[in-house]
C-alpha cells in the first residue's frame, strides 16, 4: 500500500494525493480486522480486486486543486438560516423523555437476562492486542 | 373492481370513492392483496404483508366514511414501505440477513404520518441490502423484477417501491434515496418518485446507510398524488435534528400556479458521451413542451459533475463503515452461537450476515478513514463535494429548476451490470450530484423507447423549493398526455 506523494495537476500546482500503487492482499485483511469482518479465502481477492478497480477510479479526484476549499460535512452548513442561527440550533432541551419500553427492546435480543444483553466473554486470554472491537476503533481517526 | 382498473388507481380517486360510499377502504385492501397474492410471486416486491394492520385501519376509514366524517388526505389509500423503514411488530430486514427475525417496538415517523393521514400500510418492500445497490440485486432475499419488461431490473435500491406502484400492488409507497434510489427505480418503471430537500422529511426509523445523504421520499402515478404524499410527509420532527422547520405545506396548491416564465436550466454536463440518444430525444422532447408552454429554457454549466460520482462513493461507503457498526449480533437480528468471544461474535455474526456489496462498501469506506487515508480520501471528497454544490447554487442564481436525464441507459437485463461494480455504480452517475447537494429532484415519466420500456426525465428544484420542482414536472406529465 502506498504512502503520501505529491502529484501534478494540469495547473502545474501540487496537490496532496495518494499514489496509485496496489491495494494488497494484507491491506484486504487488514481493513476487514478494523471493520470486524471476517473474509473467506473466496472473498479475499475478489475484494481486493474490486478495491483497486474502485481506488482507481476515485483517484480522479486528484485532479482538482482543493485547496483553498473548506471540506463539507452535512447540507445545512451551505444553507444560509442554518448560517446565521449557527451550530446547536437543531438541539433539543435535556429534559427527561419518555423512550422504547425495555421489554419490547429486550424482547428483540438475541440473548438477554430481560434488563441486560448479554454477549459472549469479553476478556481475551491469548491477548495478542491487535484485533477485537476496541483496537478497531483506536486505529480510525474519526 | 378489474385489476386494470387498480393499476392506474390514484389516490384523489381513492379518497373520493371512499367518501361517497362507491367502495370501502376493506375492499381496496382486500382488492390490492388479492393482486399481489396472484401476481407479486413473478415480481417479488414485497418481502412482508401486514395484513392485521392494514385491515384494523381500514376498518377505522370505513367508520369515518360511514359516519360522514371529514376524511384525512390519503383516507384509505393502500401504501407499501421500504424493507428499510421500521413499522412497529413487522419484520425490518434492509433485505439483509442480519436483520432477519427483526421486529423493531417502534414506527418511523414518515410511516406513522402516513397512517395518520390515513393510509393503510399493506407490508414491507424489497430492495437493495441496506439500501445499496442500483438494481435490487442485492437483495438478500431475491431480485425484483421490473414490471413492465420481467427479464429486466426495476432500478434499485429502492426497486420494490417502484415496481409496487407500476403493478398496481399499491397506490403509493415509501422508498429512499441516498445517491438516487428514487429517481433511478422511478425511471426504469415508469412511475413518479421524488426526492424532497435534505431534511424535508424526517428520518427517524430509517435504518441508516450514509446519514449525511439518506432521504426518505413517496412514489406514486402521477405528480399530483406526489405532492399530496409530500405534504403528509414533510415538516420537523422533534426526533431527527436534521428535520427542517420551514414550512412545509402547499405543495398541491402550488400545482395550480402557471409554468409560464419559469427559468429552466439544461446543465451541458449530463448530455454528453454515454446517454442513450432515445433518452436524450425524450428529454428534449420535454424540454419542447416546456418551451412552448411559456418556460425559458437556457444553457447552464455544472463543472465538476464527473467527479460526483467518485466523490459519493467515497463519502457514503465512509458513512456506511460506520454507520453499519451497529449490526453487531448484540441488540437484534442475527448472533453467531457458535463464537467462544466477544470480538469473534462480531466477525462471525458480521460474515454471515453481510451481502458482498455491503462488505465491499464497508471495507472501501474503513479503507478511506484509516490512518494515512483520511485527508487524501476522505477529506479531499468533502472538499470536492463543497464544490459539487456551489456548481448547483451559481446555476440556481439563473434559473428555477435543472432538466437532466435521470439515468444513461433504460432498464438493463438481470446479471447484466453484477460483475464489475465501477460499471454498476456509473449508473448513478446523473443522480448522485443532487444527493450530495442536499437539493430535492424527482423522476416523472417523459416517454418510452422502441423496446416500450420506461423514460424518466429528471427535474431538480433549489432547497426546500419542492413546490416549484412539482409545477415544472406536472407540466411535462400534462405534456404527454396531449
Amino acid at each position: 500500500m502506498s504512502g503520501h506523494s505529491d502529484i501534478k495537476v494540469a495547473g502545474g500546482q501540487a496537490v496532496s494525493g495518494v499514489s496509485q500503487s496496489e491495494v494488497t492482499i494484507e491491506d484486504v485483511r487488514r481493513v476487514a480486522e478494523l471493520a470486524n469482518l471476517e473474509l473467506t479465502a473466496e472473498e479475499e481477492p475478489r475484494m481486493q480486486r474490486d478495491l483497486n478497480a474502485i481506488l482507481g477510479y476515485i483517484a480522479q479526484l486528484n485532479e482538482l486543486d482543493t485547496s483553498d476549499v473548506p471540506p463539507m460535512a452535512q447540507v445545512g452548513e451551505v444553507l444560509e438560516d442554518r448560517v446565521i442561527h449557527g451550530h446547536g440550533e437543531t438541539l433539543r432541551t435535556d429534559k427527561v423523555q419518555p423512550s422504547l419500553d425495555r421489554a419490547e427492546v429486550m424482547a428483540a435480543a438475541p440473548e438477554t437476562d430481560g434488563r441486560f444483553f448479554k454477549v459472549p466473554k469479553v476478556i481475551e486470554r491469548s491477548a495478542e492486542p491487535k484485533s477485537g472491537g476496541f483496537q478497531a476503533g483506536w486505529e480510525r481517526q474519526v | 373492481m378489474t385489476a386494470e382498473s387498480l393499476k392506474s388507481l390514484t389516490i384523489d380517486e381513492v379518497r373520493d370513492a371512499v367518501a361517497a360510499g362507491r367502495t370501502t377502504a376493506t375492499a381496496l385492501a382486500e382488492a390490492h392483496y388479492e393482486r399481489i397474492e396472484a401476481e407479486d410471486p413473478e415480481i417479488h416486491s414485497y418481502l412482508s404483508l401486514s395484513r392485521e394492520r392494514a385491515l384494523t385501519q381500514a376498518a377505522k376509514i370505513d367508520a369515518m366514511a360511514q359516519r360522514g366524517e371529514g376524511l384525512p388526505p390519503l383516507a384509505g389509500v393502500p401504501v407499501g414501505i421500504k424493507d428499510v423503514l421500521v413499522m412497529r411488530g413487522a419484520p425490518a430486514t434492509a433485505s439483509s440477513l442480519i436483520l432477519k427475525g427483526y421486529r423493531p417496538p417502534y414506527d418511523a415517523t414518515a410511516v406513522e404520518r402516513l397512517e395518520a393521514a390515513g393510509a393503510v400500510l399493506l407490508g414491507k418492500l424489497n430492495c437493495d441490502e441496506f439500501a445499496m445497490g442500483s438494481s435490487n440485486e442485492n437483495s438478500a432475499y431475491g431480485p425484483v423484477r421490473n414490471p413492465r419488461a420481467l427479464d429486466r431490473v426495476p432500478g434499485g435500491s429502492s426497486g420494490g417501491s417502484a415496481a409496487a406502484v407500476a403493478a398496481g400492488f399499491a397506490v403509493a409507497t415509501l422508498g429512499t434515496d441516498t445517491g438516487g434510489s428514487i429517481r433511478q427505480p422511478a425511471a426504469f418503471c415508469g412511475v413518479v418518485g421524488v426526492l424532497p430537500t435534505y431534511g424535508r422529511v424526517s428520518r427517524y426509523g430509517l435504518i441508516a446507510f450514509a446519514s449525511s445523504l439518506d432521504r426518505v421520499g413517496p412514489f406514486t402515478k402521477n405528480v399530483r398524488d406526489a405532492a399530496t404524499m409530500l405534504e403528509v410527509l414533510a415538516g420537523k420532527d422533534a426526533m431527527d435534528a436534521t428535520s427542517s422547520d420551514r414550512p412545509a405545506d402547499g405543495y398541491v396548491e402550488a400545482l395550480e400556479k402557471p409554468i409560464e416564465g419559469l427559468k429552466i436550466g439544461v446543465p451541458e454536463e449530463y448530455f454528453g458521451e454515454g446517454l442513450d440518444p432515445e433518452i436524450r430525444a425524450a428529454v428534449e422532447k420535454a424540454l419542447d413542451g416546456l418551451k412552448a408552454a411559456g418556460c425559458v429554457v437556457k444553457k447552464v454549466s455544472l463543472p465538476h459533475t464527473k467527479y460526483a460520482v467518485p466523490t459519493y462513493y467515497v463519502i457514503a461507503t465512509a458513512e456506511a463503515s460506520s454507520n453499519l457498526s451497529r449490526f453487531d449480533g448484540v441488540r437484534f437480528g442475527l448472533r453467531d452461537a457458535e463464537a467462544k468471544t466477544l470480538s469473534e461474535m462480531f466477525r462471525r455474526t458480521r460474515d454471515a450476515g453481510f451481502g458482498p456489496e455491503v462488505k465491499r462498501r464497508i471495507l472501501l469506506g474503513t479503507y478511506a478513514l484509516s490512518a494515512g487515508y483520511y485527508d487524501a480520501y476522505y477529506k479531499k471528497a468533502q472538499q470536492v463535494r463543497a464544490l459539487l454544490t456551489r456548481d448547483f447554487l451559481t446555476a440556481f442564481h439563473e434559473v428555477d429548476v435543472l432538466i437532466a436525464p435521470v439515468t444513461p441507459t433504460p432498464a438493463f437485463k438481470l446479471g447484466e451490470k453484477t460483475d464489475d461494480p465501477v460499471k454498476m455504480y456509473l449508473e448513478d452517475i446523473y443522480s448522485v450530484a443532487a444527493s450530495l447537494a442536499g437539493l430535492c429532484g424527482m423522476s416523472v415519466p417523459c416517454g418510452e423507447t422502441a423496446e416500450a420500456l420506461p423514460i424518466g426525465v429528471q427535474v431538480l428544484g433549489r432547497h426546500f423549493d419542492e413546490g416549484t420542482m412539482l409545477r415544472v414536472a406536472q407540466a411535462i406529465e400534462t405534456g404527454q398526455k396531449n
